[in-house]
Order: structure tokens, then sequence, then C-alpha cells
């Protein structure tokens, strides 16, 4: 039996009238890989922004490695270290060289040895294929490097969990596969994952769990096979008939 | 008729050293006012007593920017006797600058500090940066380059706001121009020195300015 690493319990999150997460239960296991599909505007970036606090909640409880986090006790820098946040439109610092931007957390937040952080920085960049990239600035590389930049960037601090909000929805469509690559890589060493995820295909084929979200809720919940293949909900069996054409 | 000699260009470049000497002090001290105030501005928060505060500060650069530098600094040098401030021309002017000074840059600082992208807070919030450590290591850098223009360019009227200063009855670059002219009746030659003194002032930092744009767009 895998441990439970996260837990969402009845979590509501409203945007001034609009309520984009009802009563949202999820529970995520050490080493699974959860992908949420659903339409857009549908609030399936806003879980991965509340889970680590990006967005404060405006009820439920989430538990982290079974310990209910409360932003008023806890410290929140610290909790977010558990989290790798790798965003749409990349959020690299642009005054920072590549390798400045993956070790900056590191040193700063969690007060590592410059030469150990500069080392972790560049086996890290090695393992996204970027070493040689090492010194160069964001605006230098093409969409898909910098979204493997932030994949490093958020690595380096050695997260337990990885969330990563339609991190090709930005790119185009040659390039991501190589972002999608290093995901896949990721998935086979056993890192926890949440995504947000377009690409359906990607969803299928590397997911432990597939979550079908609409509504601020959870509509279905099941193996990529279950949801793919045997969609019992109508709603799911209609985005998936619309977007696999 | 009187030659214009070498007393009157003396009497002309201690003006010029003063002007120099009344806008650094009023650099030195305005810049470190500004970047706090506008700082505080630039902070978002619910706490009440910052809210207060900020509103003040607002209200000071509203002010500010709706009143004349002259009228600032007659009122620092001839209103304040009636309540018991006497202040040296040259204290008042400088204040005056800086009072002036401090608005204008405050609110450069405070577009600056907005104007980088909301993301790069979201970026360095999700690893783990707390407020001062985001705005050290990720917002101020990308801020200060955006800021730099625009505040050279201030500075640079600054130098010449500084004339200003005459009619507060101390002889920087301008009013030494005018009483040199009054006594050599050359006002051809003198204005046409003392405009070149300004420049001289300037066109440095107006170059500074125009390579800092390059470099900073490239």
């Amino acid at each position: 039996m895998l441990a439970e690493i996260l837990k969402l319990v009845n979590v509501n999150k409203s945007f001034g009238d609009l309520q984009v997460l009802k009563n949202l239960n999820l529970s995520v296991n050490q080493g699974e890989v959860v992908s949420i599909i659903g339409p857009s505007g549908a609030g399936k970036s806003t879980i991965l922004r509340c889970i680590n606090y990006l967005e404060p909640i405006n009820s439920g409880e989430i538990y982290f490695e079974n310990q209910s986090f409360n932003p008023l006790k806890s410290n929140i820098y610290r909790y977010r270290e558990n989290f790798g946040f790798v965003f749409q439109s990349f959020n690299l610092f642009p005054h920072l060289s590549v390798v400045e931007n993956v070790t900056l957390a590191p040193q700063m937040v969690a007060k590592i040895d410059k030469k150990v952080a500069q080392e972790t920085a560049e086996q890290l960049l090695d393992s996204v294929g970027l070493i040689d990239k090492k010194n160069s600035y964001p605006k230098e590389l093409s969409g898909g490097q910098q979204q493997r930049v932030a994949i490093a960037r958020a690595l380096a601090m050695k997260p337990k969990v990885m969330l990563l909000d339609e991190i090709t929805s930005a790119l185009d469509p040659e390039i991501t596969g190589e972002v999608l690559k290093v995901v896949s890589d990721l998935a086979k060493q056993g890192k926890t994952m949440i995504l947000v995820t377009h690409e359906i295909g990607f969803a299928k084929q590397m997911s432990d769990r597939v979550l079908f979200f609409e509504g601020g809720c959870i509509v279905e919940d099941g193996t990529p096979q279950e949801i793919f293949n045997n969609p019992r909900s109508d709603r799911t069996k209609k985005f998936l008939a619309n977007i696999l054409h | 008729m009187y030659r214009f000699n070498i007393y009157d260009l003396s009497f002309i470049l201690r003006g010029f050293l003063i002007t120099i000497g009344v806008c650094l002090g009023t650099m030195v001290i305005s810049s470190p006012v500004a970047i706090l105030i506008g700082l505080i501005r630039a902070l978002k928060s619910k706490n009440l007593i910052l809210k207060g505060l900020q509103s003040i500060l607002t209200l000071y650069i509203k002010a500010v920017r709706g009143t004349p530098l002259m009228l600032i600094l007659m009122f620092l040098f001839f209103g304040l006797p009636f309540v018991g401030v006497n202040l040296s021309p040259i204290s008042s002017g400088i204040i005056g600058l800086s009072v002036y000074c401090v608005a204008y840059l405050a609110e450069i600082v405070r577009t600056g500090v907005e104007s980088v992208a909301k993301t790069q807070w979201e970026g360095a919030a999700a690893l783990g940066f707390t407020y001062l450590q985001t705005m050290r290591a990720i917002i101020l850098p990308q801020a200060i380059k955006i800021m730099l223009p625009p505040s050279a360019s201030f500075f640079i009227g600054l130098i010449k706001d500084s004339s200003l200063c005459s009619v507060i009855g101390f002889v920087e670059l301008a009013r030494a121009g005018r009483i040199i002219v009054e006594k050599t009746h050359q006002a051809f030659f003198v204005f046409g020195l003392v405009a070149l003194l300004y420049f001289v002032i300037c066109y440095p930092l107006s170059m500074m300015t125009q390579k800092m744009e390059k470099t900073l767009n490239a």
C-alpha cells in the first residue's frame, strides 16, 4: 500500500461570486502521477494553485504527509518548498542566467552552500539537456528550452510533489515533445506529480490516474483506461468526443 | 565701458559650483526617501496602519505635484519665519527641491516596481521566497532598469529647475549670471556662458540616459 502524500478535504475556493472549487476532495499517493483534464475555465489550475497556497482557500483542509496545513500557524514559505510548481508561462527570472535561475532559490531560500547548489544545478540542467545553455539568458532560449529550465529550477528545491500547470500550452506542437520527455523521465523516477494538461495522449500514456474536472467538481476519477476507454459520465464522454474528434 | 574680467568669471563659476552642490545635496537626500516612499506605496496589504500611511503619502505626492516649485521655495523661505522657523536660503533651496523631487521620484520607484510582471512574484512565491527575498533578488533588479532612465531625465530637469532658487536670494548659477549682466551689461556673452555651463552639467547626464536606454533595451 502506497503512502498518502497529499489530501484535500472539502476544499472550497471562490473568486468573488464565482465558486471555482466546490467541496473538492482529492487524495494523492506517493509516486502517483495524476492528470487533471477538463474544459477551460473549469478551475483546473486553481486546484494546483490552492495546493501550494499560491491561492488561499476559503474553507476545507489540506493535508500534506498527514499533517493539516494551516497558513496561520505554519510557515507558508517552508510549506511551499514541498512543491515544485511549473507555470504555463515559465516565469523564469529574465535578469538571471539559466544556471542562476536554478541556483537562486536553493541558495537564498534553502540556504544551501553555493558550490553544492551549483553542482546540483548542473546535474539538473544536464538531465533536461540544457547544460550547454547554462550561461545563456532566458530570452535567448526557445519556449521549450525555457520550460525545461523552469522544470530544473523547480526540481532544484528537491520538492516532494511536482505541480505542472499546462506546461506545454504556450509551446508550439513541434517542441512540446522535448518538454514532455522531461516529464515522463520524472515519472519513471517515481516523482509524485499532479498535472493539468490538454495533452490527452500524454495524459493517457503517463498517468496512473486521470481526473475529469468540471464545474468545480471532480466528475470522474479513474485509471487512464477507465476514463478514456470507458468513461462513465455523459459529460466526460462528450468532452472526450469533442477533443478527440 | 566695463569689461568682463576674471573676477566676474570666478563669481559665475562660484554660482556654477553652488548649483552643482545644491543639486547633489538634493539627490543624496531625496533618493533614499523617494525609494522608501515608493516601496511603501507599492506594498499590497490590507493592514489599516499601512493603508493610512499610504493615503498620507499619496496626499503628499498629489499636493506637491499640484504646486509650482517656485511657490514651495518661497513658502519655505518667506513663509516659515512666520511660524518661527528660519531657514537659510541654501537650506530652503535644498529642502524645497528635495520635497519636490521626492514626490516625483517616489512615483518613478512605485511604477517601476509595479511594472515588473506579477508572474515574477508568483514564480518566486512558488519556490518559497519571502516578500523581502523576492523584492531584493527578483523584483528590484528588474525594476531598477525600468526606473533609471526616467530618474536620470528627472535629475536633468532638476538641475535646470534649481535656477528657481534665485527667487529666495541665493546666488546659484542663474542668479550669478544676472548679477554679472547687471554689472557688465554684456547680456549676450554672460547668459551665453551661463547656458553653456548648464549644458556642461546636463549633457553628460543625458548621454548617460541615452546609453542606459540602449543597453537596457538590448
